[in-house]
């Protein structure tokens, strides 16, 4: 139904459930890139055919309960975006030009990178776990989990 | 690159012995490692959604569905808040009026509701719930809806769970 494209104000006037359709779709979008990354198995989406923004927030008169604030599913859409080029690029068996040690640095590079760019609100300073947004630790055990899939070639060896 | 150098994924052989690791660490008894193949048979979840089902208490529903919504809603979303508590009210009020996309939407809610709220269980939770919304994907949608697309979300979320919960 094309939910990866945009739809004009036009079109859908209501910005809720445009919003919605909106985060639906990425939803779908960081299944596919996570799960065929943990499962081994290629991603069906492709970035390339992808035409529709990121979630972003609504106006503070509009339901927060039905839109939240946006910059945990952002930062979740990347991380999803970023582990399946890891993940090719470290698993893939296509021809490499790079070695091995090589990919898994940069791939470390790329995920650093992203957790330093996450918004104060998601970050985990403390080991007060309990004390932390729930989902900023989420973030964190997915971030773990890519880190240890990302290393486990170099420590088999 | 020659073939044995490549590295290769193993996920899901991986994962269950972490899960076997996993129990040994946190258990003071001796755990061995075991080859998970207690999957729920097509049979028994066909048997489940053929079978009549009773619609749980209002109250009961109300409080799997907010914990649907508080959990698996704060992480992922695939729902709107204020759509689905209304469609529920609407069904508890009158629940001939609720149309099959909507009813098969309740079901998938009210499984991850019951597999959140479940402490101890032996069978997995909301099986029932979970074999009643999988109706919905017998048929496929003359016209392409936003509902349909939400119950795959949430059915596909639910089958994760369930290879991940049988490997514990």
């Amino acid at each position: 139904m094309g939910l990866h494209l945009s739809v004009p104000p036009a079109v859908l006037p209501d910005a809720t459930m445009g919003e919605h359709r909106r985060r639906v779709w990425w939803t779908a979008y960081t299944f596919d890139r996570m799960w065929s990354a943990k499962l081994g198995f290629p991603h069906a989406i492709s970035d390339t055919v992808i035409e529709i923004d990121l979630p972003s927030n609504l106006p503070e008169n509009t339901d927060q309960d039905d839109i939240p604030e946006c910059s945990y599913l952002v930062a979740m859409i990347g991380l999803a975006s970023l582990t399946s080029q890891i993940m090719g690029s470290i698993y893939g068996s296509a021809s490499q030009k790079t070695s091995l040690s090589q990919r898994v640095q940069s791939a470390l590079t790329d995920l650093r990178k992203w957790k330093d760019e996450l918004p104060e609100s998601l970050m985990i300073k403390n080991v007060d776990l309990a004390a932390s947004d729930s989902r900023a630790c989420y973030l964190q055990l997915m971030f773990n989990q890519v880190n240890l899939a990302e290393n486990l070639p170099l420590c088999q060896r | 690159m020659s073939v044995p150098l490549a590295p290769i994924l193993v996920a899901e052989s991986s994962d269950s012995a972490f899960a076997t690791r996993l129990r040994q660490v946190v258990s003071n008894t001796q755990q061995n490692h075991f080859p998970r193949v207690d999957y729920v048979s097509d049979e028994h979840i066909q048997s489940l959604a053929d079978a009549d089902c009773p619609w749980p208490s209002p109250g009961r529903a109300r409080f799997l569905v907010d914990t649907t919504l508080k959990r698996m809603g704060r992480c992922y979303h695939i729902l709107m808040r204020s759509t689905v508590l209304k469609e529920l009210e609407d069904h508890i009020q009158s629940p001939s009026a609720t149309g099959f996309s909507v009813k098969s939407k309740l079901w998938a809610v009210l499984a991850i509701g019951e597999l959140y709220a479940t402490r101890t269980f032996s069978a997995f939770p909301g099986l029932q719930y979970f074999a009643k919304a999988t109706k919905m994907l017998h048929i496929t949608p003359e016209r392409p809806t936003l509902v349909a697309i939400e119950i795959r979300l949430l059915l596909v979320s639910l089958q994760l769970f369930q290879a991940r919960t049988s490997k514990y």
